[in-house]
């Protein structure tokens, strides 16, 4: 349903993000996760013509069949309302604080089903009692400012969701929230997915909330895909050595009443930093900063398949490639 | 452990920028803002040397004559006086009240505002609300009032001005303060036992320093037209010192016969004015977005 | 093992009644009568949601708040009385480490100048280069980074320079505030080994305040869980993540539990 190719997005001559092959099916939940200056963000966004001021996107992204590279702002607008739901990180930067909740949701609704002031208004209630805010009818009537930071979040996703789109972007819609608020919401993502047949593109830059909403995930750095495929037998299996990397490097890889018998054992850690956009070396993005690399990895790095539908781009991998190693 | 540097510096050029190209690079607003000021400047401190004519010479065979002609460039006015010379002295005086004015009013200013920021309860209320009532009193009444007191002149205007300006700087101080006040490396400091002094003359101060100057540039021309305003009204400078609203007073009854004696003075006015608010936009525009490049990645 | 830090009965508000208003009968206590006891050398984790009043009990104990009601205790005497008579030698053994490495550094001061405050403030005297090297060295950064400026360098480095800038005067105890919440987690994994190290050689006692149960998990001993300005659970790590008494502790647990990795 999802097909992007070759997705390029470059800000002041410099590329920021280049992902060859990224494919998400109706009602398929993507996980697309990366560290700080990943691009995970700017290749969500840029999909569907939201990247920033000065930025230039090229490529193709294919929704339903439909290219999206280079239709106009209005045409892009309009597909986002109808077919795109966006859900951003910060709920109250989202909503107009000078409107009441309840409108804000009718809006999407009035602008692209067309519907009536009561009939939208109709629909929004519903709305959010889908999204399982309490006494929907009196919280229609509030302000933004007047409910807490998940129940925000759950409005966002109700507007998400209001014209029923074939997809669903979330862009770290958790990070600002309590950790027992997060569960709630990831819950619901996961059951609208289901309920609707709604696809998910959800971006975080944390492996566990990707992997309790996803069942597929991608892995950026630096603009470029790692790694991708199932979600655990990634996580449990990594093949790129950052993939490795960044799971050895989570505290929470297992239930935290088994965590404190591994206490006093280091995390792993990644040498360097992040280089700025612009100084990423030739080659494997990451080799500079990997305790595995090879003289090779300088230069073209061929794809491993494995028959799981798990791909990825590395030299020297954590696990062994599979049957098909196809030249990429 | 190997040392890291982080690859957030850009690539530096290979020989360092022409002066052009530095030019180039700073905003317009501030390059014909700093040509302005630097006119009015010129122009003040030249006619402590000289001017076309003796400021005051009075020459009634003279008396109002067009601009250009008989080698007077800007004219003369009712008593002959050569208004290119008056203008000249004009700026000299403006630069001197506004000046002054400025640099006195700032230091009580931004203590004031310093300490509003930093108390809590009830001084903090007070010391808010002095700045806001101080704000609210009118310029004009309270110059003439001070005038009244002390006599008309240089004098009167920049204590009028010092006390409009003082509760105004402070009132912009307080904002930016408290920002850098809630920052962790304030909380750090009292940690290591840093008095509330310390943390706002070394931290907090230097910290806001930019947005001061910004602020004075724009205060340097309110100053130059509440001068104006003031000797207009007769309360400010008195002959035989220079000051251009009087000169625009004395030309109000002139205005069909020779519209010229107003426009001279006015133009000055406004091109000081015009000059020190572009400069003021001009050192916004290059004090904030810098601190953007480069900024601190969490990577 | 003795005690280090203990609390008994702390309150605290950050309301003041101004003098013409009523005062409430009883005000709400953002801390809310919390009792508990580090013994040195372990590491104790406070855990709790937004609004817990976690990061305002480190503050407390610290010193750099005073509670409303109760008494805080650093080895074996009142803070205020430190505070009072021996303020500087109180400050020497308790240091803290903050949220936000970015904001932790006066943007203004380099790096070197910003690294030898404690040394400055606290024992009068000008630590030079070497030193303050070799104190850099323990958080694995080399002496370039002493010119630059805190938006020259990434937020692990700028945490990592926190963290040797709190042990400059080898404190005896060190409070970390969410220290890294604003961190990648390549990142954080770089900080948390660190901690981990030094609580290691240096005999550290380490209160390290969390909303992450994982981080918890992996590095204290013993824990704590605060909810609205109370302690609702207290105990050994294993025990308490294991076996937890409260219905809060647990949905606590079930939250952390459903984004693990496996």
């Amino acid at each position: 349903m999802l097909e992007i190719r070759n997705l390029k997005v470059e800000i002041g001559g410099r590329e920021i993000v280049m992902i060859d092959a990224l494919d998400l099916d109706a009602g398929e939940r993507l996980g697309l996760v990366g560290e700080s200056g990943s691009g995970k963000t700017m290749s969500a966004m840029s999909a569907v013509g939201l990247q920033p001021q000065g930025a230039r996107v090229t490529g193709s992204v294919k929704l339903g069949g439909r290219e999206l590279i280079g239709l106009s702002d209005g045409q892009l607008a309009q597909l986002r309302g109808a077919e795109v739901g966006v859900v951003f990180q910060d709920p109250l930067r989202s909503l107009n604080p000078l409107m009441r909740v309840g409108s804000q949701v009718a809006e999407p609704l009035r602008l692209h089903a067309g519907l009536s002031k009561s009939a939208a208004m109709e629909r929004a209630v519903a709305l959010l009692e889908e999204v399982r805010l309490p006494d929907p009818q009196g919280l229609a009537r509030r302000y933004p400012h007047q409910l807490s930071g998940g129940q925000r979040q759950r409005v966002l996703i109700a507007m998400a969701i209001a014209c029923s789109p074939k997809l669903l972007i979330a862009d770290e819609p958790t990070t600002a929230l309590d950790v027992t608020v997060q569960k709630d919401i990831l819950e619901l993502l996961l059951r609208l997915s289901r309920e609707r047949g709604m696809a998910l593109l959800f971006v975080s830059h944390n492996l566990g909330v990707i992997r309790a909403v996803s069942e597929k995930v991608a892995v950026l750095y630096g603009g470029h895909l790692m790694e991708i495929g199932p979600v655990d037998e990634v996580l449990r299996h990594p093949g790129h050595r950052y993939t490795e990397a960044l799971v050895g490097a989570n505290p929470g890889r297992s239930r935290v009443a088994d965590l404190p018998s591994q206490q006093g054992q280091h995390l792993t850690t990644i040498e360097g930093a992040v280089p700025a956009a612009g100084r990423f070396p030739s080659g494997c993005r990451f080799r500079n900063r990997c305790a595995f690399s090879l003289p090779g990895c300088a230069g073209d790095i061929p794809q491993t398949r494995l028959a799981s539908g798990h791909i990825f781009r590395c030299l020297n991998p954590a696990i062994e490639g599979g049957a098909d190693v196809a030249a990429g | 452990m190997a040392s890291e540097t982080a690859g957030a510096s850009m690539a530096g050029d290979i020989r360092s920028p022409s002066l052009r190209q530095r030019l180039s690079r700073l905003p317009l607003s501030f390059l014909v803002g700093a040509f302005l000021v630097a006119l009015f400047v010129v122009v003040g401190f030249v006619s402590l040397f000289w001017t076309p004519y003796p400021e005051g010479a009075l020459s009634v065979a003279n008396r109002l004559k067009a601009p250009l002609t008989d080698g007077y460039m800007f004219g003369t006015d009712r008593m002959g006086r050569d208004v290119l010379s008056q203008v000249m002295a004009g700026a000299r005086n403006s630069l001197f009240v506004s000046v002054i004015s400025t640099l006195i009013a700032l230091v009580p200013g931004v203590l004031l505002g310093l300490a509003a920021a930093s108390a809590r309860g009830l001084p903090q209320i007070l010391l808010s609300r002095v700045a806001d009532v101080g704000v609210a009193l009118p310029g004009v009444l309270v110059a003439l009032v001070v005038a009244t007191a002390i006599g008309a002149g240089n004098l009167a205007s920049i204590i009028a001005i010092v006390v409009w300006f003082v509760p105004l700087v402070a009132r912009v101080t307080i904002g930016p303060a408290r920002q850098i006040l809630a920052r962790e490396f304030v909380e750090a400091s009292y940690s290591y036992g840093r008095g509330r002094w310390f943390v706002l003359f070394r931290h907090v101060l230097p910290n806001i320093g930019p947005l001061i100057i910004v602020q004075g540039s724009v205060m340097f021309a309110s100053a130059i037209l509440i001068e104006a305003s003031l000797s207009y009204l007769g309360v400010g400078a008195q002959r035989p010192t220079p000051s251009w609203g009087r000169l625009l007073n004395e030309a109000l009854p002139l205005i069909d016969k020779a519209p010229s004696l107003m426009i001279f003075p006015g133009a000055a006015i406004m091109i000081s004015v015009l000059g020190f608010n572009l400069l003021g936009d001009g050192l916004r525009t290059m004090l904030d977005p810098q601190q953007q490049s480069g900024s601190a990645r969490i990577a | 093992m003795s005690l280090l830090v203990e609390a008994e009965s702390l309150h605290f508000t950050y309301a003041q009644s101004l003098p013409w208003q009523k005062q409430a009968a009883e005000p709400s206590w953002i801390i809310d009568g919390v009792s508990l006891a580090v013994e040195a050398g372990t590491t104790l984790g406070v855990v709790g949601e937004s609004g817990s009043g976690k990061s305002t009990l480190v503050r407390l104990l610290c010193g750099l708040l005073a509670p409303g009601k109760g008494e805080i205790r650093f080895g074996g005497r009142g803070t205020g009385e430190w505070l009072e008579r021996d303020a500087r030698e109180f400050r020497r053994r308790n240091q803290m480490v903050f949220q936000s490495p970015a904001s932790s550094f006066d943007p203004r001061m380099s790096i070197f100048r910003s690294l030898q405050e404690p040394a400055r403030a606290i024992e009068r005297r000008v630590p030079s280069r070497q030193e303050v090297t070799g104190w850099l060295e323990r958080v694995g950064l080399g002496p370039e980074v002493l010119d630059r400026y805190p938006h020259q360098l990434s937020g692990g480095q700028l945490q990592r320079l926190a963290v040797a800038r709190a042990l400059s005067l080898g404190p005896k105890l060190l409070y970390a505030d969410e220290p890294t919440s604003a961190l990648d987690v390549s990142v954080q994994a770089k900080v948390l080994n660190l901690l981990m190290d030094l609580r290691k050689d240096l005999g550290l006692t380490l209160v390290l305040v969390t909303h992450d149960l994982a981080v918890v998990g992996r590095i204290c001993e013993t824990m704590i869980v605060m909810k609205s300005g109370k302690i609702v659970e207290t105990g050994a790590t294993a025990d308490v993540l294991a076996n937890p008494r409260t219905d809060y502790t647990r949905k606590l647990i079930e939250a952390a539990d459903a984004t693990s990795l496996f």
